[in-house]
Formats: structure tokens, C-alpha cells, sequence
């Protein structure tokens, strides 16, 4: 019966009612539209960067503490050195030993489905006249299939014949674009040190991430290692797992095992998933703002209800209502107004949601290459969304549902309120 | 009086003070015994302290110090909850300015009480239909209060107050805002009403509708009075 009571008063008052439910409305709506953009981007940089990227990169980086001789007789304990002249900086090249057996350890560990070692530097291809500076990977084409597959990422050309022919390369879309390079041309890459090697192109891919596909040429380990003047070095390995969020664990695990520094990938991409967590908190703290304000709302009208219809609650508590009963229609109200104020919202942006996912992204150049807006929906977001302007309009109603069950029929009837 | 009856109700002490700085005793040592199927009239002037005595009868205040006794109950010293639950089920009301709901109708007003005390919607439906029909007021169902006369809105308030069937009724001033036909009107029924069996307690200053009560308790100043006297708690009988 208070909820009926609750309802009807509600109903009884819609010019109020409506101005209350549309300040929770306008605080889901854009909660839903903004979480989803955001969410939506964010879910889309970490499903490319975990498809496209290793999950753990084991790199030359020694952990192991070495100390130089010279250094040990240095020590305050030693104290044996008084002073060196013309002291030589260390200029020892650190280089992972032994990198085919460590990928072999590393494929027989749990957790890990595949492992890759390759070599990596800056270089510049060479096409009709034109240059176009590149990050080149020398890699073990089909190690690296098992980390970073390929097959979805081509847009024109074959794996096959990129496996097949040791002077082949894969080309990033982008450089693709800008040199108009197509699967067959032939191309000539040159590195910092002045060496040359002519390459066919036997595929072109697409990852998504601009700065990759702008940048980047596959080419096999050998030829890498050639053109880079790296003799047989490894610069790292690079490892897929079958759960990317044990990345972490794992990837502390692999350095204690091997000595070298071993980074996740939420390591790596710390500076982008930190920027993603200050975005998420700052339209959080906006969202919540907005909230607070459909808050005031309903606190200010739910007072000011109290105040008209202390007579109503008097009549009520007379025929019996208890003071939990007047208490629970004043709450019963504010949960009400924004459960409706939440439900609107949340409708209206999911349309705007669904208009934004089909709708081009005219923005100029972005990190993520998309045609149109990407978003993200979960029944999740809505549940929270309605949950959390619920618990408000409970919240804001907690005092005008104190003050109403404080009124005495008896004060009334007397009329001294 | 009493016949050898039990009382219904029954008051010992009572005293009521009001005021927190500035404290008035608004009754002052009263007694008071309602019997099953009387017809009690509250008289005195204004100030005198009748209103405040059925607020403490009825439940709705709590003495200064005294007791009340209600079916071998001491509702003084119940919790809010069984006082609330007393009003629900136990006692009917009718006030000067009719109380009624003004965003429900004739018929929800008087239901919802029913529909609290956890009667079915069906039987809460027949017994109000009931209830507005014996006052010759059953069309007015689905009116709400503004669409009524001043002598309807307190039929649909005496309505309310029976409907229930509680074991006694009060009605503070139930004819004070009435014309004199609609107060008349009102009056015959509350002496129908307890023809048939109701117990009824009414406040009221018109020494004529006053006169209509089986029994009349006058007071002055916070204390029970003859009419006819001045004796302290002697009540006139007819």
C-alpha cells in the first residue's frame, strides 16, 4: 500500500515528477554515451594492442647485477683504488645468450603458447625515388605467427610466400599508402650503417594502430640481422600467452628464470592504460557531479513535498500508517523518480550509442585507424548506471523521508505545523 | 451507566502538558470511562482541553503521566508501532476538516486504510462501497475530495472511519465546518451509527448536537466538570 500511495503522488504531481526524473536522465545519458566512447576505445587499443603485440618481451637488459673488478676494489669495504686515470666507460654490448634454446624453454612453459626471437632497428626503404624511414623486425617468420599471427592482420598478399622467399617483407599499410608500394614491387631498404638489401613485398598488413602501420616492415631474422649489421645478435624475444591478464605474473617469472629484463604488456603500455585510468576517474568525477545535481533535485522536492503534504502524512499516520510506512513512501519516491530518470537515460543512450556506431569518425588522423565510432555496451554498464542513480535518489531522499516520519498527526491536528 | 458493562476504554490520571519553555497543563488529572455502544459527547469551550483528551484516547498523543486502558491493554505504554496498528484496526476517526487524501478518490480514501490492515483489494472494495452506500453517498465513489460538497466530504470521512469496523470512533469537531443541514445530516448518522451498535467519542462545542449524546463530559480549563454544577469529574447521564 505505500507504494501505491507512492506511485499516486508521483502521478499526482507530473510537472514536478518530470522536472526530477529529467535531472537523473540528464546525468545516465551522457554517463551511458561517454563510458561507452570511452570504453569502446579503450577495449579496442587492448584488444589490438593484445593481438598485435606480445604479451611479454624478454630484452638484452641484464637484471643479473654485475659488478666490474675495477668497481669491487673501488668499494668503500675494498678501498684498495686511491684514483684512475683515463678511465674507459663500459661499452660492453649486453646480448641475450643462447636466445633459441631460451625459446625453447620458454614454449615448454605452462601458460605460454608461443615464443619469438628477433632483432629490431631503425632503417629507411627506398621506392621510385622515394625514401620512408621504418622500424624493421627481423623475425622467425613462423615463431612469430605463434605470437603475432598474421593471417588477420593482410590486407593483400600471402604468409606463404613472406615464409617462403628469405628476401620478402611484410609492408605496414601506411608505408603501403604512402609509397604506394603493392605485393610484388621490389624495394630497397637501407639501415643507419649504410647497408643495402633489395626486397620483395609479399604482403601488405593492417593492424589497426597507425604509428605501426606507418612504420613497421617484417622481414626475416637473417635478413634483419644483415641489414642491421647485428651479426647473429638477438635483441629480444617475444612471447604470446593463452591469458594475457597473468602478463604480469609471468613476465616477473621469466626474468627471475632467465636474468634479463622481461616487460608485460601493461608494462609497456603503461603511459597509455595510466592516461585511460585519469580519463576514466575525470569523467567519473564528472558523472558524479551530474548525478548529484539530478541529487539535489529530487533532495530539494522531496522537501519542499514534505512540507505541503504534512497534513496528507498526518491523515495517514491517524488510520494507522507507521512511521517506517511514511518513510518508506518518501524513499520509495526518490527511488522511483530515479529508476525512471535512469531507465530514460539509459535508452536515450543507447540510440545515441547505436547512432554513434554507425556514424563516420571525421576526426583527422587518430592512434586508432576506425571508419567509424567504435563503442562498447554491456548490460553491465545500464545495471550500474540504474544501480548508482538509485542508491542517489535513495540517498537524497533520506532526509526529506526522516523529516516526514518526525510529523505527528497529533502537531498537525493541533495545528502547530 | 455502566449496566454492568465493561468499559471499552478507560482513563486513570491523565495529565497532559504542552509546551516546552512555556509548559500549560492542557488536562489536568482526568478520568474517564467510554462503554460499548455509548454515545460520549467532549464538550467545553475552546482552550478547555477536549481535542487534546481524544488525541490521547484515540492513540494519536501520549499522556504526560496517567494511564489509558483499551481491552486490557495499557496503550500508554505501547510503542509506536502497536499504537499505529490500535488506530488501523481498532478505532475509527473523523476530523473537523474531513483529513481525506486529496489525490485519491472517495473510494481509495477509504480502502487504503482497509488495503493497509491487509485486506484483500475485493473485500476492501465492498466493504467501502458498503460503507458510502449506508450513507446514501455511493455515486460519489470516484470523485475525489475538491469535486465534493463540505457535507459529502465528511460522509465520505465518517465512511472511512466505519468501514473498518473498528471497536470505537472519534470524531473531533466532526460538524464545525459544516452548514447547519450538512451538520444535522452528519449528526443523524453518527445516531444511527450507534444504534446500531457503534461506540462513538465527539468533541464538539454546539451544546445541541452535544445534547443528542447518551452521555456528556464537560470540561473547563484541563479538568472534567457537570454541565449543570461545577463538581470536579462528575459526568451528566441521560
Amino acid at each position: 500500500m505505500p507504494l501505491f500511495i507512492a506511485l499516486r503522488l508521483l502521478f499526482d504531481r507530473k510537472f514536478l515528477t518530470t522536472v526530477a526524473v529529467l535531472g537523473f536522465t540528464l546525468g545516465v545519458f551522457p554517463l551511458i554515451t561517454i563510458s561507452g566512447i570511452l570504453r569502446g576505445f579503450q577495449s579496442k587499443f587492448i584488444d589490438t594492442i593484445l593481438r598485435n603485440s606480445p604479451h611479454v618481451v624478454l630484452t638484452s637488459e641484464e637484471k643479473r647485477e654485475t659488478v666490474r673488478p675495477i668497481d669491487a676494489l673501488r668499494s668503500p669495504k675494498e678501498n684498495r683504488v686511491h684514483q684512475v686515470d683515463h678511465e674507459v666507460p663500459d661499452t660492453r654490448v649486453v646480448r641475450l645468450d643462447r636466445p633459441s634454446e631460451m625459446v625453447h624453454a620458454l614454449t615448454q612453459k605452462p601458460g605460454v603458447t608461443g615464443a619469438a626471437q628477433s632483432v629490431l632497428g631503425n632503417a629507411l626503404i627506398v621506392f621510385s625515388g622515394r625514401e620512408h624511414p621504418i622500424d624493421l623486425r627481423g623475425i622467425d617468420p613462423l615463431a612469430q605467427d605463434r605470437v603475432t599471427p598474421f593471417e588477420p592482420i593482410l590486407t593483400e598478399g600471402s604468409f606463404r610466400t613472406f615464409v617462403a622467399a628469405h628476401d620478402s617483407a611484410l609492408i605496414g599499410a601506411g608505408i603501403a599508402r604512402d609509397l604506394g608500394l603493392h605485393t610484388g614491387d621490389t624495394l630497397s631498404c637501407v639501415s643507419s650503417r649504410g647497408e643495402r638489401m633489395v626486397l620483395k613485398v609479399a604482403g601488405v598488413f593492417e593492424t589497426a594502430v597507425n604509428i605501426i602501420d606507418k612504420s613497421r616492415v617484417y622481414v626475416h631474422l637473417r635478413t634483419g640481422q644483415s641489414i642491421l649489421g647485428r651479426g647473429d645478435a638477438i635483441d629480444r624475444i617475444e612471447v604470446r600467452l593463452d591469458a594475457p591478464d597473468s602478463a604480469d605474473e609471468q613476465s616477473a617469472r621469466i626474468e627471475q628464470a632467465f636474468g634479463y629484463k622481461s616487460e608485460s604488456w601493461r608494462t609497456i603500455n603503461a603511459n597509455f592504460l595510466g592516461l585511460f585510468a585519469q580519463q576514466n576517474q575525470i569523467i567519473g568525477f564528472v558523472i558524479a557531479a551530474l548525478l548529484a545535481v539530478g541529487g539535489f533535485g529530487i533532495l530539494s522536492i522531496q522537501i519542499m513535498m514534505v512540507l505541503q503534504k504534512r497534513r496528507e502524512i498526518a491523515i495517514l499516520r491517524s488510520v494507522g500508517f507507521t512511521k517506517r510506512d511514511v518513510m518508506f513512501i518518501v524513499l520509495a519516491q526518490g527511488a522511483l523518480i530515479s529508476l525512471a530518470g535512469a531507465l530514460v537515460g539509459s535508452l536515450l543512450g543507447h540510440l545515441a550509442l547505436e547512432t554513434l556506431a554507425h556514424t563516420k569518425v571525421v576526426a583527422g588522423e587518430t592512434f586508432l585507424h576506425t571508419e567509424t565510432w567504435i563503442i562498447w555496451e554491456s548490460w553491465v554498464q545500464y545495471a550500474l548506471a540504474i544501480a548508482f542513480a538509485s542508491s542517489v535518489g535513495l540517498l537524497s531522499s533520506a532526509l526529506p523521508a526522516w523529516q516526514a516520519a518526525r510529523i505527528e498527526p497529533v502537531d498537525v491536528l493541533r495545528g502547530q505545523i | 451507566m455502566s449496566g454492568g458493562k465493561e468499559p471499552l476504554l478507560s482513563a486513570r490520571a491523565l495529565v497532559r502538558e504542552l509546551g516546552e519553555q512555556m509548559v500549560t497543563r492542557a488536562l489536568d488529572d482526568v478520568d474517564l470511562e467510554v462503554y460499548p455502544g455509548e454515545f460520549l459527547a467532549l464538550t467545553g469551550p475552546s482552550g478547555s482541553g477536549k481535542s487534546t483528551l481524544l488525541y490521547l484516547l484515540s492513540a494519536l498523543d501520549r499522556p504526560t503521566s496517567g494511564d489509558i486502558w483499551f481491552g486490557g491493554s495499557n496503550i500508554t505504554s505501547m510503542d509506536d508501532d502497536r499504537r499505529a496498528a490500535l488506530r488501523r484496526e481498532r478505532f475509527g476517526f473523523v476530523f473537523q476538516f474531513h483529513f481525506l487524501l486529496p489525490e485519491f478518490t472517495s473510494l481509495e480514501n477509504i480502502t487504503i486504510p482497509l488495503r493497509h490492515r491487509g485486506l484483500p483489494q475485493n473485500v476492501a472494495d465492498r466493504r467501502a462501497k458498503d460503507a458510502l452506500e449506508s450513507l446514501g453517498i455511493a455515486e460519489l465513489h470516484g470523485r475525489r475530495p475538491h469535486q465534493l460538497s463540505g457535507g459529502q466530504q465528511q460522509r465520505v470521512s465518517i465512511a472511512r472511519a466505519i468501514a473498518g469496523k473498528p471497536n470505537i470512533v472519534f470524531a473531533d469537531e466532526p460538524t464545525g465546518n459544516l452548514d447547519s443541514r450538512s451538520a444535522e445530516a452528519t449528526i443523524r448518522i453518527f445516531e444511527q451509527l450507534v444504534a446500531d451498535g457503534m461506540t462513538l467519542v465527539m468533541v464538539t462545542h454546539e451544546p445541541a448536537f452535544a445534547a443528542r449524546a447518551r452521555r456528556e463530559v464537560h470540561l473547563s480549563d484541563g479538568r472534567v466538570y457537570d454541565n449543570e454544577a461545577t463538581r470536579p469529574n462528575v459526568i451528566i447521564m441521560r
